[in-house]
């Protein structure tokens, strides 16, 4: 089925539908959230949050962008503003930017630039992190987030040569892993 | 041309290793999340869905045993200052055993918001429970309180989307209505909090009830008619109260110990019951 009989489909009412729908894309809206919270329960309230606003919405879809881009943007928008509220709370809370407990994977990497990295991330601007996640950790083209984010692929690319500008400057001490 | 090969190095490195930061773990949890959203609809619609049953209907047996002891031990302790029982709704079981936001009372009936206004106007609430405060709440008294439209998320939404959906005057006071009621909710399940220690059990039902609330909680932040400051100040104390709460389930004492100074230091719960909007 194409996007707009599914869509068709789930403006219907068709159960179904809305489960194909939902299939097809909340692993990468998921996986994009996660990148972005760095917590479980947050990237599923926050994909949650994403599917029920598309559903509510979904009479509204115009197919000016296709339906992930769609999707994408709505998520982008509840991760954001779900993040804001969490920081400001956690700011209450704790005195501070505590940062979560890193996520350990399978290979090893040295925990100090682990964690160093993380923090360094963290400490982009919201624009040039989220450009970031979005291309150079999820696979996202510029011409994806710039529909996701509404703003130009030029804007998206310039953003992201000015956060990797400024991660290599925050990382300066670990240039022996990438300089000749 | 090695300024441009120490960049390509240096993507190549950052893109490696960014992408071992917040791995998600395990399967996306795609059922889990689907079951959450059709719930969410389904309350906002009013409507039980069809189609599957909740994970936590699995633990329906433990649920109503724990209610049962609740009501239990809370019946024990109950005073009610000599204004009689506490709840007449029909509905008899405590709320935690209840708070599944595909709402409907015990006997199975929907409701809708159009009994919104009479349970206002003649169901005791939380606030009703205010003249009868006792230094420390009782869980079976915070029960018996939650009970009465504490099975009524379902209709706290319909009638938060018709008010939140008309910002004018007739707007406003719908929208007062609706969060007063919404109030109403979370003062219950935060006396519960208060009153109940740390269990895996417990934490686990409150933690579901605390995210439905939570949920309401948000749409009232985001709407336009709520933009009440001292209002919104609880609101957001309250949403920092859901969220410890939501996020503690199965963790540790400490994580306890942070929701208790969050509790104590904001005086939510005697701010929630004497509808004071202040700091």
């Amino acid at each position: 089925m194409t996007d707009q009989q599914i869509i068709a489909e789930v403006l219907r009412g068709d159960v179904r539908a809305e489960r194909v729908l939902y299939d097809a894309h909340v692993d990468r809206i998921y996986r994009l959230a996660y990148r972005m919270a760095g917590d479980e329960t947050l990237a599923r309230d926050f994909t949650q949050d994403t599917f029920i606003r598309a559903f509510e919405r979904l009479g509204d879809f115009r197919g000016d962008s296709s339906l992930a881009t769609w999707l994408h943007s709505i998520a982008v928008s509840v991760i954001l503003n779900g993040l804001k509220k969490v920081k400001r709370i956690h700011g209450r809370e704790i005195g501070g930017d505590e940062l979560p407990e890193v996520t350990i994977t399978a290979r090893e990497s040295e925990p100090d630039l682990k964690v160093r990295m993380r923090a360094a991330i963290d400490g982009l601007p919201e624009g040039y992190r989220t450009v970031f996640v979005m291309h150079d950790v999820e696979g996202f083209t510029h011409e994806e987030i710039a529909a996701a984010l509404g703003i130009q692929p030029g804007t998206s690319k310039a953003q992201l040569f000015r956060a990797r500008a400024k991660l290599r400057e925050t990382l300066r001490d670990f240039a022996g892993e990438w300089a000749s | 041309m090695t300024d441009t090969r120490d960049d390509e190095k240096f993507e190549e490195f950052l893109q490696r290793e960014a992408r071992e930061i917040n791995v998600p773990r395990g399967a996306v949890p795609r059922d889990a999340m689907w079951a959450a959203i059709e719930q969410a609809r389904a309350s906002r619609r009013g409507t039980p869905r069809a189609t599957g049953r909740p994970p936590m209907l699995r633990y329906a047996p433990w649920i109503g045993m724990a209610a049962t002891l609740l009501l239990g031990v809370g019946l024990g302790r109950f005073v009610w200052n000599g204004q009689g029982a506490s709840v007449d709704t029909g509905v008899s079981v405590p709320s935690i055993a209840t708070a599944d936001p595909v709402a409907t009372d015990v006997a199975g009936t929907p409701m809708n918001a159009g009994t919104s206004s009479a349970m206002i106007a003649g169901t005791p609430t939380a606030r009703d429970a205010r003249s009868t405060r006792q230094p420390q709440p009782s869980v079976a008294r915070t029960a018996s309180v939650a009970t009465a439209p504490a099975t009524s998320l379902a209709t706290d939404r319909a009638a938060l989307v018709p008010a939140l959906a008309r910002p004018d005057d007739s707007g406003n006071q719908t929208y007062r209505v609706a969060s007063d009621q919404h109030l109403s909710r979370a003062e219950a399940l935060v006396a519960v909090v208060a009153a109940t220690s740390t269990d895996a059990l417990m934490d686990s039902l409150t933690a579901k009830w605390a995210r439905d609330i939570l949920t309401n909680t948000r749409l009232l932040l985001d709407s336009p008619a709520g933009e009440d400051p001292v209002r919104r100040k609880l609101l957001e104390d309250l949403e920092t109260v859901l969220v410890q709460l939501v996020q503690r389930s199965g963790r540790t004492d400490e994580d306890r110990a942070m929701l208790d100074r969050t509790l104590q230091r904001t005086q939510l719960l005697t701010r929630l019951r004497s509808g004071a909007t202040g700091t």
